[in-house]
């Protein structure tokens, strides 16, 4: 299994169906590809993003249908495309793709989520894009409840 | 904010170097045209707010990642996905 350097938690093994792959990187981080995800019960539900090339980025992430359970899918197409998926419709979450938000801190221990623009991979290319939505139905900064976060602060 | 109003074909400068063009109006959408040299950064808006959330969102605040480790590693050295799916 491919063993990958991490600031935060030191060498780790990751399983290969793990990496992930960003054709175009994501925005700010254009040039960064490869990540691993990172699902673990111990810190759940909280998913962390590692990039495999550089041990200091990592990316804590939530699954969009815990933050929002109602949430409305806005994939552009030129992002389905990426993806490998059909560009007439909206794939079919947890089935065709997994969509997490990328949490940012907000001060004083409270984290908000991206909804504007979540993580949205092939559920079996493993291939990602930061699907920035056209529309503004999500914000960037989506307050996250605090019960969600015990095992960051505690 | 400055407000100009434009039809299609027409066009607007930014600055020396920008030309901003209207090529086309939909019923919700305008097709716009711009031309910039190739340092200026051109990108939707919501692509903008999300670099700048990606970038904030690496800058954790401290002990949110030794809790995170701490309880990965009280699970044994390896993180592997798969067993969790």
């Amino acid at each position: 299994m491919p063993l990958i350097d991490t600031r935060d938690f030191g060498a780790i093994q990751i399983d290969p169906a793990a990496e992930i792959v960003f054709p175009f990187g994501i925005p700010g981080f254009d040039c960064q590809h490869r990540f691993a995800l990172l699902v673990r019960e111990a810190i759940a539900p909280v998913v962390l993003l590692q990039s495999m090339d550089h041990p200091g980025l990592c990316f804590l992430t939530i699954a969009v249908s815990i933050l929002d359970p109602a949430y409305q899918s806005g994939i552009a197409p030129e992002d389905l495309r990426t993806l490998g998926l059909d560009e007439s419709r909206q794939p079919r979450e947890g089935e065709e793709a997994l969509y997490l938000a990328i949490l940012s801190p907000a001060g004083s221990g409270a984290f908000t989520a991206n909804l504007l623009a979540p993580v949205v991979i092939h559920s079996h290319t493993r291939v990602a894009v930061q699907a920035v939505r056209h529309d503004r139905l999500y914000s960037h900064r989506h307050p996250v409840a605090g019960e969600l976060l015990e095992r960051l602060c505690s | 904010m400055l407000v100009i109003r434009r039809r299609p074909g027409e066009s607007l400068r930014i600055g020396d170097n920008v030309e901003v063009e209207i090529l086309d109006i939909e019923a919700s959408q305008v097709k716009i045209g711009i031309r910039a040299p190739r340092e200026v950064i051109v990108m939707r808006s919501e692509i903008y707010l999300t670099a700048e959330e990606n970038r904030s969102a690496t800058k954790l605040p401290e002990g949110a990642m030794e809790n995170l480790a701490r309880r990965l590693r009280a699970l044994g050295p390896d993180i592997d996905c798969r067993r969790n799916r």
